[in-house]
């Protein structure tokens, strides 16, 4: 009985909470400010184990075939646009600012963060560290999108920010991916040669199979068929379907013929997979209100360290910048701090993995959770900075 | 030689994967649906190219894949899996009501309503009649009386009557049918699925004073489908007018919410006795007849419909019990055979009677051959009520069902194609 409870929550959420979550923001006065995504965190928190218990691991199993396509879903869109025959078109400097910025925030919250479990918070093993570098990668673009929608006119310094961001969030994935395959130490090329194959076959078969399909309900079925064919078995096998799915979108976006149908097919259900996302996010979490104490404050400390120190690995790479072409991009690298879907997704991700104990994974989820609320206002103040001259008045 | 290629591929990767996993957990579930859309999808494009229906491909790889044949799927997988079910009959409701005009009902009236009678009532009599008298050849009838003899011969009469109305829509979404012929068989098939409903709760009343002495609520039974009937078509009268407000407006993602809603109210109708398929067939009917929305209605559904019609006869294919079958084969094929004759002659005679177009004489019978869930439904609802025989005769109707469910797509396309009303068929 639970399990049809938590599917008229999800289908509730979806149909009716884009209108509520707007209606509540105008009365609350906070239609302004970039947290859209994120009231929909707190109503699954709502329905979690911490709040009505309607998402119990029991529901959790349950629902599996939908968390695992909504995870390869977001993979394959991610990457989708990722056609290296366009990203030759890009300038190179941009390229590398990209990852000079990732690699930054990689390397500072890594070291930064090996040290610190080394030393202070003992309970996480080191490889939880490198779990968070690679989550440091991903940026969202959702901010931007939010704060240029007004916008008439693309200047430089927006397409820019864009192309950085969007390059960002690719990375993100890709790095967790490879990271995820890497924290079983014993197995990692298994794991990363499983990933790679079943991506890449997913890819090459979705592009035999699409030449033939005229229709779109055709197109849909091969698309769905096989992110749900590649979730299913990525979770039998134990790696990510997000980063299986990314590698599928990055063969179908440089050698299918349909390329921009397949992702028109994907960004159809971008609303109601964004949410779902969001709304897991918050259900997955697990924590008894009795336990919250013990919880509560290492995860804001980790939370706010992550912040601090993904923050300085993007400064790091703007210093380098500074250096070799005597640019300033300061503003530019506190821009990209807002993290969100992606982030959201490869935590439900490593949680469906079940590489880590509940202990880690309940401190890290409020964790994250924490860094995001930080970041997002952090990130709106460096991007006005930044984009000062293109904002006209209504923003 | 592309869908040849996928389907041996996926097949492959199916073998490879169901085999290996341990046991039913969320993600063979999730692979198990990827693997029958691509799978079944792939082989009914090739069977299509065999004349056959697709919708049967979809069907033969649940039946091939399921738990009977190669075993890929695990009973425990199939179950999961079957919570698609009250959606897609939602989408095929929606789909049917929205192919019903209410113009064209006025218009040919006396044709349904004579062809919804008259066979209504001859395969009844056709049915429980032969079984009535092959009883003493049937294994589980053999001990009775000829009174309780009769009570279940009129069971087997009004669980025969019944047709899987889907398999009609899915058929007539395959083909593109459109035409004369085609409106008269989706209006037989919904107008019969609301008779059969009242129908049986009548004769599943007089069968329980013949074998229950004990007084079950039934006084109630006749209430409750009225009440079950009317609370359908009010909640589709809603629901319609909710749809209609909501393609009005031109809200994004429009076909998102309109599965949404199918999904919310597929999950919450059963909960208090409503029926999906008469609560959709009326929304689809309103949206179509009092609104010009109906085409923008339907092109929405459609978008989406594939992917539900392939999962849902992939899962109705892995979900056909073949141990029943091999059981009574000779029984089912004999019923079978009784029921072929029955709805052949009846639908002859209701046509003739109304004085119908030639195609309507001469194919409309084919239209009404397959059975799937509104029949195992009923047979299921039997079992828990007659526990002495009721196991027996699930077994034989599953069997019969069975038969149907293969036969009654290759005979229906057949007809649509010779009516002219079939414009895929290429």
């Amino acid at each position: 009985m639970k399990i049809f409870l938590a599917l008229f929550i999800l289908a509730a959420i979806v149909l009716f909470g884009a209108p509520v979550v707007k209606f509540t923001r105008s009365k609350l006065g906070i239609e302004k400010t970039p947290f859209y995504g994120i009231m929909f965190v707190f109503i699954g928190i709502l329905f979690s184990q911490t709040g009505l218990n309607i998402f119990t691991d029991d529901v959790l199993l349950q629902i599996l075939p939908i968390i695992g396509f909504s995870l390869g879903w977001l993979g394959f869109l991610i990457t989708i646009d990722f056609d290296v025959r366009l990203i030759k078109k890009i300038d190179t400097r941009d390229i590398a600012y990209s990852l000079l910025f990732s690699g930054g925030a990689f390397l500072a919250v890594g070291i930064g963060f090996t040290l610190i479990f080394g030393t202070f918070l003992r309970g996480f093993p080191q490889s939880t560290a490198w779990l968070l570098a690679a989550l440091s990668v991903a940026t969202s673009p959702i901010l931007l999108r939010l704060m240029i929608r007004k916008e008439r006119k693309r200047s430089f310094k927006i397409e820019q920010l864009s192309l950085i961001t969007v390059l960002g969030g690719i990375l993100g994935v890709l790095v967790y991916g490879i990271i995820t395959c890497f924290l079983e130490q014993h197995a990692w090329w298994r794991n990363l040669g499983l990933a790679l194959v079943i991506g890449i076959s997913s890819g090459l078969f979705i592009n035999m199979m699409v030449i033939g399909a005229r229709k779109h309900n055709e197109m849909l079925l091969f698309v769905y068929g096989i992110i749900f064919l590649s979730s299913g078995l990525s979770g039998l096998l134990k790696i990510s379907p997000l980063f299986v799915n990314a590698i599928t979108g990055i063969v179908v976006a440089n050698s299918s013929l349909k390329r921009s149908r397949v992702a028109a097919i994907l960004n159809e259900a971008e609303q109601l997979m964004m949410v779902l996302i969001y709304v897991l996010f918050g259900a997955l979490w697990s924590v008894r209100l009795e336990n919250m104490k013990q919880i509560l404050l290492p995860a804001l400390i980790i939370g706010f360290i992550y912040f601090l120190l993904r923050y300085f690995g993007k400064l790091f790479g703007s210093f380098l910048i500074k250096i070799f072409s005597g640019e300033n991009t300061f503003a530019l690298a506190g821009s990209l701090l807002c993290q969100t879907s992606v982030l959201f997704a490869a935590l439900i991700d490593f949680r469906m993995l079940g590489a880590s104990s509940a202990f880690i994974m309940n401190r890290l989820f409020l964790a994250l959770f924490v860094s995001v609320l930080v970041a997002m206002p952090a990130a709106r103040y460096f991007m006005e900075a930044y984009l000062k001259k293109d904002f006209q008045r209504n923003v | 030689m592309f869908e040849f290629i996928g389907f041996f591929f996926i097949s492959l990767v199916g073998y490879l994967t169901f085999f290996s996993a341990r046991f039913s957990n969320g993600s063979l579930v999730t692979f198990a649906v990827g693997f029958l859309l691509l799978d079944g999808y792939l082989l009914g494009r090739l069977l299509f190219k065999i004349k056959l229906p697709k919708l049967t491909g979809y069907i033969v790889v649940g039946i091939l894949f399921g738990p009977y044949v190669f075993g890929f799927l695990t009973h425990q997988t199939v179950e999961k899996l079957r919570m698609i079910d009250d959606l897609a009959l939602s989408v095929i409701a929606l789909s049917a009501g929205g192919e019903l005009r209410l113009n064209q009902l006025k218009e040919d009236s006396k044709v349904l309503i004579s062809i919804t009678v008259v066979q209504t009532l001859g395969m009844f009599a056709i049915i429980t009649g032969l079984v009535y008298a092959l009883a003493p050849a049937i294994g589980f009838l053999k001990e009775m009386n000829a009174i309780r003899i009769l009570g279940v011969a009129m069971i087997f009469g009004i669980v025969l009557v019944t047709k899987s109305p889907s398999t009609t829509i899915a058929m007539i979404s395959e083909l593109k049918a459109k035409g004369k012929f085609t409106e008269i068989v989706l209006g037989i098939t919904i107008l019969k699925d609301v008779i059969v409903i009242l129908f049986f709760a009548l004769i599943f009343f007089l069968s329980k004073k013949i074998f229950l002495t004990d007084n079950l609520a039934e006084n109630n039974l006749l209430l409750v489908l009225f009440t079950e009937l009317f609370g359908s078509f009010l909640a589709g009268g809603v629901i319609g007018w909710l749809l209609i407000v909501y393609l009005k407006r031109n809200i994004p993602y429009v076909s998102l919410f309109i599965l949404g809603v199918l999904f919310f109210v597929s999950k919450f109708a059963p909960l208090i006795h409503l029926n999906i398929l008469l609560i959709f067939i009326m929304a689809g009917f309103i949206v179509e007849n009092f609104t010009p929305l109906g085409t923008h209605l339907l092109r929405i559904v459609d978008r989406s419909s594939l992917i539900i019609y392939v999962l849902f006869f992939a899962v109705a294919g892995a979900s056909l019990n073949l141990i029943a079958l091999k059981e009574t084969w000779l029984l089912a094929l004999i019923i079978v055979g009784i029921r072929l004759f029955a709805v052949w002659s009846s639908t002859l005679a209701g046509s003739v009677l109304a004085k119908a177009q030639d195609s309507i004489r001469k194919y409309s019978w084919m239209g009404f051959i397959s059975q799937a869930g509104v029949g195992l439904g009923l047979a299921i609802l039997v079992e828990r009520t007659f526990p002495g025989w009721g196991a027996d005769f699930k077994t034989t109707i599953l069997a019969i069902i069975a038969i149907n469910q293969i036969v009654g797509p290759v005979l229906f396309k057949y007809a649509l194609i010779k009516s002219g009303d079939a414009r895929a068929i290429s």
